[in-house]
């Protein structure tokens, strides 16, 4: 009895073992796919291997507090697992797990009440429109910008702003691609894109002067 | 072309250990009430309706 006892946790195991080791081998989408029909927590720690740091580092940039990165990055992985089968393989997996976790953040700043959007912010929707239809603003003017100064910039707009240009300027999501991922369509990524660079040149201009 | 500071403005900490261990400990949660969700609402009265069925 003993030995068949062994000899079962050996073959457990074993199988436990070799499914961690293909899933090192798998794409992103490959493991998805399984995570998704199997529901096998091993293979989605494998998956947190991969992008618990990036998720981490984005919940940071949106919270600025370690403890409250922490806290997020946790709840976005487990809503991850509930939420895998959502995913269509429509674009790449990364891209949508950056657009998920953006859109974690911005419902947990949306909720906190301790994290709302300074007057800054207030004075930079009142001059809104008159910029609106005028300007276009070309990449080159955003990347004048010094790191420093963006920082503080994308703390004061609106979140879905920071979390859109975020997505096409560092994530180097593509239009096409961010129509997916935000379900709209190419005019609306557009316009988004727009309204938030001019946001961004406003509060640049702001500080300037 | 300037460079793109958006590229700079990305950190690069590490996560803490503990996530995953509570992840892992929360997801284990999860799976257990899924599973006893899916014995009690779906298996258990497909089971009482063939039952009743095969009664018939």
């Amino acid at each position: 009895m003993a030995l068949l006892k062994r000899l079962f946790f050996v073959l457990i195991n074993k199988k436990t073992g070799s499914t961690l080791k293909d899933s090192k081998t798998m794409t992103d989408e490959e493991l998805v796919d399984k995570i998704s029909s199997s529901q096998n927590s091993l293979l989605f720690s494998t998956l947190y291997d991969r992008y618990s740091k990036k998720v981490y580092n984005k919940c940071y940039s949106f919270t600025k507090n370690e403890e409250e990165a922490k806290d997020l990055t946790q709840d976005v992985f487990l809503k991850l697992f509930i939420k895998l089968h959502t995913f269509k393989g429509n674009s790449k997996f990364s891209t949508w797990l950056y657009a998920f976790t953006y859109n974690f953040c911005i419902n947990y700043l949306k909720r906190s009440s301790e994290k709302k959007i300074d007057n800054l912010s207030d004075s930079i929707e009142n001059h809104e429109y008159h910029l609106f239809e005028n300007e276009d603003i070309d990449d080159e003017q955003l990347f004048e910008i010094k790191v420093s100064k963006l920082e503080k910039i994308l703390n004061t707009i609106d979140p879905e702003d920071k979390a859109i240009l975020l997505l096409k300027y560092q994530d180097e999501v593509s239009v096409k691609d961010l129509q997916v991922v935000l379900n709209v369509g190419e005019s609306a990524v557009k316009m988004r894109l727009k309204r938030a660079k001019i946001k961004v040149i406003q509060a640049h201009n702001k500080i300037k002067n | 072309m300037k460079k793109n500071p958006f590229k700079d403005l990305e950190t690069n900490k590490e996560a803490p250990k503990e996530i995953k261990e509570n992840m892992m400990n929360e997801i284990a949660s999860i799976k257990l009430i899924m599973e006893l969700g899916d014995l009690f609402f779906v298996k258990y009265p497909s089971v009482i309706e063939s039952f009743l069925k095969n009664e018939k």
